[in-house]
């Protein structure tokens, strides 16, 4: 596995998770802005998806043309084998944190 | 929205060239529908042009450009590709010897004055940094605000410096200068002013400057001085002066209780010897008292550790309140403001400046020439280097067939200009050695510079070189980059056109005109030159000698060289006529009170005769004692005395120290001063005892033996000082010397600009007969002339020229006529049409060789080898 997973990468992974096989640029990035309530931009968003295709994380490829966008193609993400490991991962190390903390962490 | 999807489409392909963005552009489209519906469409316009630069700048699209380029090579700049770019520019340059001798010797002579002003530059940010603690010593600096007028003065009143040393903690040292001292000692007849400086021995916890003999306290001490290294040897030699007494005109004798050891010259501060405050009681009680008001040339240097600045300069303030009543008085508010010493230079020029100042304006306009010079340079380079382009074409294609990109066309194109300017910059480097001296003579207060190269100044040469080498390398970089491969294998260049375009037109005429306009300058300056020595000055000055008195009896030396036959008259006088005079007097109408300011010459009866002064009205002086003394005057100082409507005797007038003079004849009015000084109200008095001067008129058609019979004359009367004779017209000649100066500066500049727009001149000449060899071949087999050859080639800048002198002239006219006289002085009718026309003639006639040069050479070769060549 090359290095860490990012706070952000990691929500931009579960995030196409979550969406599937409509997970491209605009929804994920309106995704994002829902749930996580963050404003990023396009550029960010971007680079990110670019290196996280170049980790290993993800694969994309081009879509049909569709009458929506100016018969523009989108560009559709796939997470791959090695970010379902990386993910399940690091959802073990937290739940384990998690049990292991010494005091109450589910705050309200 | 289609506007916006052009210009998005256009930046995406200007920063990603080829890149794959289609998706890109969807996700943005999409991005910004969904905006627009959930709030308005500025917003939706606003956020949308924030993602778009956000893309634009991001790693996504630089990493889809790279995969995109379709080059298979390496992408960046390795060792092996520089080598190889270095090796092809070296070749080339080899080959086009005469392109690169062009270039190499137009750049670097654009470069030498560029040098220079880089040099001074840096120098002058070195300036004071070599006091320990530098940069925490601060001068104290006074805003005054008087009726509404806000003046920064580099002076404090003197109340608030001393107030602030006892209660200020927080100053570590400080020191208070007056610069008002200026011992006058005689010295071969001539009056020295020395440049001096009250101070105590705190100066010496401030500044860095070590004592080589005697000790800091002595300044304690009345008529103590301190004084230089180079002061020392100027007024004593090699003998030591330490315990020396130095008699001054003005201050008594000062004895030397104190040498400095040499100094750097780069800093601002400028003495000749330092005296305590002591030394002047009048002086000291008027700079000790609590003085508010009137504090001129009163500085004050403190060292304050930097964190403790904003907090003394408080408490300084609150002194300063205390101040305000006096202030009140004169109807003025100050408040003090903390100046590092080394921003003192180059810095901002405030008023009453202590020291040396080189303001930033005069840098500025100083890099302002520089660039005049240097921008014209770096044209010519681009345009001769766009010339070769006809054989260089070819190289351009196969490269670009073989899979060149256009960024590596490029960067060999800056690398051959870099290599170009580093050459240059090295030659520039030698002739900034040769004009240095020239400069530091022409420049006031240059002599603190020392233009030394230190390695520290080449490296930065170098990265001047590399800057110029890569902006002149854009221009033509560019051009070749764009060439398509095909044109380029096919036929040569596509733009392979005859003519030059408008604006390499235009910059051809501008250099000229530039070159005009600095050929005049000497012009209009020679001619003020050769009038102001021809000019009528309204006295004798043909074979005068002046001899410095030296205290010497006038009475000896009158009769020793009356008796010699060569010597036909002699006479004294306080002051060489022709020179500047020094010295205000004030005289008034008995029991008046207007005064006349005048000059005083003190002469003896001999003077006016010697020197064919005409007279107005009355007889010259005596040597006769009377009650009142007699004086005699100029035709100015009359008009002034009438003017003041005295009752009582018009010829009586009482002098400034109560003396009571008759005035028993009036001079005509002649230019006892330099032609650029007015004619000021003149008396001369009988004194010759006082007199510095003696004139010896000598009529001999053996210059050199009368001279050495003079000197034989005088070893033998005054064997312990030296002979040391003048004459009146050398003297006169060297008191113009501005004007020599000032013709050197305009020639120096003119010879650069005149060797730069010829080689231009040049590099277009050879550009467009080189592209027409074939259609000059054609013509000539067709029966043409080899005049009207020549008028066909040369036709057009005889045309750019004709421009040239349209714009110059006229504007020249101007700035010389209006603006350069009215600081020299007009001595004539001002700007004349010979000058122009010479200037003219000279500027033109190396044009027209260059030209002629090179049309010759095309219109006289074989038509039939041109046309096979091709």
């Amino acid at each position: 596995m090359k290095g860490f997973l990012g706070e952000f990468e990691e929500l931009v992974l579960l995030t196409i998770a979550n969406l599937g096989n409509e997970a491209y640029g605009a929804a994920i990035l309106d995704q994002i802005a829902q749930r996580a309530n963050r404003k990023i931009s396009l550029g960010a968003l971007h680079s990110t998806l670019t290196r996280l295709e170049e980790k290993g994380f993800l694969e994309s490829q081009l879509g049909e043309p569709t009458a929506t966008r100016g018969g523009r193609r989108k560009r559709y993400f796939t997470l791959t084998g090695t970010a379902v490991t990386a993910l399940s991962n690091m959802k073990s190390l937290r739940d384990d944190l998690w049990s292991g903390a010494n005091f109450n962490l589910s705050a309200e | 929205m289609k506007y916006m999807h052009k210009i998005t489409q256009q930046l995406f392909h200007l920063f990603g060239g080829r890149a794959e963005v289609e998706d890109l552009l969807g996700d943005l489209d999409e991005v910004y529908y969904s905006s627009k519906e959930r709030s308005n469409r500025l917003v939706a316009t606003w956020n949308y042009w924030r993602h778009v630069c956000s893309l634009l700048l991001s790693y996504a699209l630089r990493r889809r450009a790279r995969e995109a380029s379709y080059s298979p090579y390496y992408q960046g700049v390795s060792a092996a590709i520089l080598k190889s770019y270095l090796k092809v520019s070296l070749r080339n340059l080899k080959q086009q010897r005469t392109f690169t001798f062009l270039n190499v010797v137009g750049l670097s002579t654009g470069m030498s004055i560029a040098l220079l002003a880089l040099a001074m530059f840096i120098e002058l940010q070195n300036f004071d940094t070599f006091h320990p603690h530098a940069e925490e010593i601060y001068q104290l600096n006074t805003q005054v605000i008087k009726d509404g007028n806000t003046r920064l003065l580099a002076s404090t009143p003197p109340a608030l410096t001393y107030a602030a040393d006892e209660k200020v903690s927080d100053i570590l040292a400080s020191v208070h200068i007056n610069d008002d001292f200026f011992p006058v000692v005689k010295k071969a007849g001539n009056e020295l002013a020395l440049r001096g400086l009250f101070t105590s021995p705190d100066f010496f916890n401030v500044f860095a400057m070590p004592l080589k003999e005697g000790t800091v306290e002595s300044l304690s001490e009345p008529d103590n001085v301190i004084i230089t290294e180079e002061l020392a040897l100027r007024l004593f030699g090699e003998a030591a002066a330490l315990g020396k007494v130095i008699q001054t005109e003005n201050w008594g004798s000062l004895k030397v209780s104190g040498v400095l050891e040499k100094f750097p010259k780069r800093t601002h501060l400028r003495f000749e010897l330092l005296t305590g405050f002591q030394t002047s009681a009048a002086f000291n009680a008027r700079h000790r008292t609590a003085q508010w008001t009137d504090f001129k040339s009163n500085y004050y240097f403190m060292r304050i550790a930097d964190e403790k600045k904003e907090l003394v300069l408080d408490q300084l303030e609150r002194i300063g309140l205390t101040g305000q009543p006096a202030m009140d008085q004169a109807n003025l508010s100050a408040s003090f403001q903390l100046r590092p010493l080394t921003e003192i230079n180059p810095g901002i020029s405030i008023e009453d400046e202590f020291g040396l100042v080189f303001d930033k304006q005069t840098m500025w306009f100083f890099f302002g020439i520089a660039l005049l010079i240097l921008f014209p340079a770096c044209f010519n380079y681009s345009n001769l280097s766009i010339t070769r382009a006809l054989k260089r074409a070819r190289e351009i294609g196969i490269r670009k067939v073989i899979g060149s990109q256009k960024k590596q066309i490029m960067e060999q194109f800056l690398v051959e200009t870099v290599l170009v300017s580093l050459i240059s910059v090295a030659l520039a480097t030698v002739l900034f050695h040769l004009i240095r001296a020239e400069f530091i003579s022409m420049l006031v207060g240059a002599s603190a510079l020392s233009f030394e190269i230190t390695p520290q100044l080449l490296l930065i040469f170098g990265l001047f070189a590399l800057v110029t080498g890569i902006l002149t390398g854009l221009i033509p970089g560019a051009y070749f980059a764009k060439i398509s491969p095909l044109a380029a294998m096919r036929n040569g260049v596509e733009e392979g056109k005859v003519s030059i375009s408008g604006i390499r037109k235009g910059l051809l005429v501008v250099q000229f005109a530039l070159t005009l306009g600095f050929m005049m300058g000497i012009g209009v300056l020679a001619k003020q030159y050769f009038t102001v020595l021809n000019y009528q000055t309204g006295f004798n000055k043909e074979n005068i000698a002046v001899l410095p008195l030296e205290n010497h009896n006038p009475a000896v030396v009158r009769s020793t060289f009356e008796s010699m036959p060569e010597v036909s008259a002699v006479s004294f006088s306080s002051s060489i006529p022709g020179t500047s005079l020094s010295g205000l007097n004030y005289a008034y109408f008995t029991g008046g009170l207007d005064s006349v300011r005048y000059r005083q010459l003190l002469v003896d009866d001999h003077f006016t005769q010697q020197l064919d002064l005409d007279f107005v009205w009355g007889q010259g002086l005596d040597d006769k004692h009377y009650q009142k003394e007699q004086v005699l005057v100029n035709e100015t100082f009359m008009a002034k005395i009438q003017n003041l409507k005295g009752n009582g005797d018009s010829l009586l007038v009482q002098l400034a120290n109560h003396e009571e003079v008759v005035i028993v004849g009036v001079l005509k009015d002649y230019n006892h001063e330099p032609l650029n000084e007015r004619i000021e109200p003149l008396l001369l008095k009988y004194a010759p005892e006082k007199a510095s001067f003696a004139l010896l008129t000598v009529a001999t058609p053996d210059m050199l033996s009368t001279v050495s019979n003079l000197e034989a004359k005088w070893d033998q009367l005054f064997p312990e000082t030296i002979f040391n004779v003048k004459f009146l017209e050398q003297e006169i000649e060297d008191s113009y010397e501005y004007l020599r100066t000032g013709m050197k500066i305009l020639g120096f500049l003119a010879i650069l600009a005149l060797v730069i727009s010829c080689l231009g001149l040049l590099g277009m000449v050879i550009y467009l007969t080189e592209n027409r060899t074939k259609e000059v071949a054609i013509r000539k087999i067709l029966g043409a002339s080899y005049k009207s050859l020549l008028a066909n080639l040369s036709g057009m800048f005889f045309k750019m020229w004709g421009i040239a002198i349209l714009i110059a002239v006229p504007i020249a006219y101007l700035i010389f006529d209006k603006f350069m006289l009215g600081l020299f002085n007009k001595f004539n009718e001002g700007v004349g049409i010979a000058e122009i026309l010479l200037s003219l003639l000279l500027t033109l006639g190396l044009g027209v060789l260059a030209i002629l040069w090179q049309t010759h050479r095309v219109v006289n070769v074989n038509p039939s080898e041109n046309l096979r060549n091709e």
